[in-house]
């Protein structure tokens, strides 16, 4: 549905995007993660339009945005990171502009009213959107985008600013598009892209550095998987037993549940499986699992890995400043 | 590209700049109708449009200022820089709005005239020769809102896009006499005789134009030097607005 090929984009003497390349397909929840200033704006940008690459195309749904931009342009909504509301309108009127702007031909005034239903912006439709709290505004523009019902929606960051109640709705709201669009949706938090997206892409530095299901993710960038235990009874033994099953590369004790009573973190090699034999080992020396849960790598650690170079001096380009 | 003028079109009246301009318009028009034709009761009414071209070179600036401007600094481009339009929609659609704010502004002139010709006993309105000044005055604004949007499409920032265009302003007002003062120069520098002919510069004269039609004399000519210098200008902005994009 989208597909975007070496995509190139120089800000001067700054490489900003360099050979950037992934597709989406049609249906697809896409995330889009990085830490701020890693080109996912710019990505978006290119992608919905805004900005022209140096190189690199994007094509939506066949379209290409540069030759093709009219029928390309008219298949996205896009939310940018600072929704372009105008704080003099109100919503309503706002929305009627942005029907007009897109040349909507669904039936105009039940169209509108489905948006603002689905965004729960219907109540406010009446207000100037310059005296709205900023999850409001937010709203606002996410409803902005899905005017027209395009097929492709690309939110930057849609869930900055929100409270933890809105947040939550946001991402019910981005879960629910999902079964009639492809939503390409970035964040530099982590844990919500893991919540909402089938897939990931990771960019840092302007580079894609991992591109994966969400629940391969870990496994691309290690070869270790973490198991979480809870066991009472005497921590050096546990230790020392569990240390010599075979498979495990480490382990160590994290915290004190209570009396006698330790959480321990074990790492072993990802083609196994330890916990069988973590199970009996601990069973035969009477210590007693409370808990046991595959953490697998946690995605917060490759995360991390993936982004780890996230100096600002190698952006430069050879030869810059 | 009729979303967009809309949109403009409304937002100089939910903001205040629309009644500003308005009543900026009509205060300085009203001071010139008053001391020119109530108060000496003599029929002046196209001196009094043709005094007016001085106050359009500061009040256009203020119609385009935003245009651009405020749509960059906000970020809400984004939003029209992204939706199935095409360029020359987002220009025209702006510029159609400021030009039909300035419109608004010109039909005073009708309401002086009936009263002109209700209240004075015995004046008769010279129709033609005030149609001519009102189209002279409306193209002669309509030229400098052109500029004045190109000057907006440069900037993020509203007030350097209207200080520059104050300035434009001025020098438009000047543009005859410094062209005067130019060849008296050359004439004491070379020693010559005849006066020097500057074809060209002579001819895109704003004003120059503009005194033809304020003489009530209408001709393709004047109109089209009009026309071709705003679709220059609209042109221009068109080009900004897609360099922007390689930015």
């Amino acid at each position: 549905m989208v597909e975007v090929k070496n995509l190139v984009k120089n800000y001067g003497s700054i490489n900003a995007l360099d050979n950037v390349s992934f597709t989406v397909e049609k249906g697809e929840i896409l995330g889009f993660l990085g830490p701020n200033g890693a080109g996912k704006s710019t990505t978006l940008n290119i992608i919905t339009g805004y900005l022209f690459s140096n190189g690199g195309t994007v094509t939506i749904d066949g379209y290409d945005i540069l030759e093709n931009p009219m029928q390309a342009r008219s298949k996205i909504g896009y939310l940018p990171e600072q929704p372009p509301v105008y704080s003099d309108m109100t919503v309503l009127k706002y929305l009627e502009f942005i029907y007009g702007l897109k040349k909507v031909k669904l039936p105009r005034k039940q169209h509108i009213e489905e948006v603002m239903k689905l965004v729960k912006i219907d109540d406010i439709k009446g207000r100037v959107i310059g005296n709205l709290s900023k999850g409001y505004k937010q709203r606002v523009g996410f409803a902005q985008a899905l005017i027209g019902n395009p097929e492709v929606i690309i939110l930057d960051e849609p869930t900055v600013g929100l409270d933890p109640r809105q947040i939550v709705e946001m991402r019910s709201v981005i879960r629910g598009l999902a079964k009639k669009h492809t939503v390409i949706f970035s964040s530099h938090i982590l844990s919500e892209v893991a919540n909402i997206c089938d897939r990931i892409v990771v960019i840092s530095e302007g580079k894609i550095v991992a591109d994966a299901k969400t629940a391969e993710l870990s496994a691309v960038t290690s070869d270790v998987k973490k198991l979480s235990v809870i066991v009472e009874g005497s921590s050096s033994s546990v230790l020392s037993l569990v240390g010599e099953i075979e498979g495990v590369t480490k382990v160590r004790r994290v915290s004190q549940i209570s009396e006698g009573v330790f959480e321990y973190a074990v790492e072993y090699k990802k083609e196994t499986d330890v916990r069988r034999a973590v199970f009996k080992a601990l069973a035969k020396a009477n210590l007693v699992i409370l808990e046991m849960k595959d953490s697998g790598l946690s995605l917060e650690d490759s995360y991390m890995q993936l982004t780890k170079f996230a100096g600002a001096n190698t952006r430069q380009k050879k030869g810059g400043i | 590209m009729i979303a967009i003028f809309k949109k403009d079109f409304s937002s100089y009246f939910t903001s205040t700049l629309g009644y500003i301009v308005i009543a900026l318009y009509v205060l300085f028009s009203g001071y010139f109708f008053w001391s020119m034709c109530l108060v000496s009761s003599r029929n002046e009414l196209v001196n009094v449009i043709s005094n007016m071209s001085y106050v359009i070179f500061f009040l256009v600036p203020l119609i385009t200022m935003k245009s651009f401007a405020e749509e960059k600094k906000q970020k809400t481009d984004q939003v029209l820089l992204t939706a199935p339009v095409k360029n020359w929609e987002i220009v025209c659609g702006k510029y159609l709005s400021a030009v039909a704010l300035y419109f608004i502004c010109n039909l005073i002139y009708f309401v002086y005239a009936m009263v002109l010709s209700i209240c004075a006993k015995g004046v008769s309105i010279p129709w033609g020769q005030f149609m001519a000044a009102f189209l002279g005055t409306f193209l002669l604004g309509a030229s400098l809102l052109a500029v004045n949007l190109f000057y907006s499409s440069l900037t993020e920032y509203q007030i350097i896009a209207a200080v520059v265009g104050l300035g434009t302003g001025l020098i438009v007002m000047l543009y005859d006499s410094i062209l005067g003062a130019l060849q008296n120069f050359i004439q004491t520098l070379t020693g010559s005789q005849t006066r020097y002919d500057f074809i060209v510069l002579d001819e895109i004269s704003l004003t120059g134009h503009y005194s033809n039609l304020i003489k009530g004399v209408v001709s393709p000519a004047d109109i089209i030097f009009y026309l071709s210098f705003i679709a220059l200008f609209l042109f221009l902005t068109g080009r900004v607005l897609n360099k922007r994009r390689f930015e």
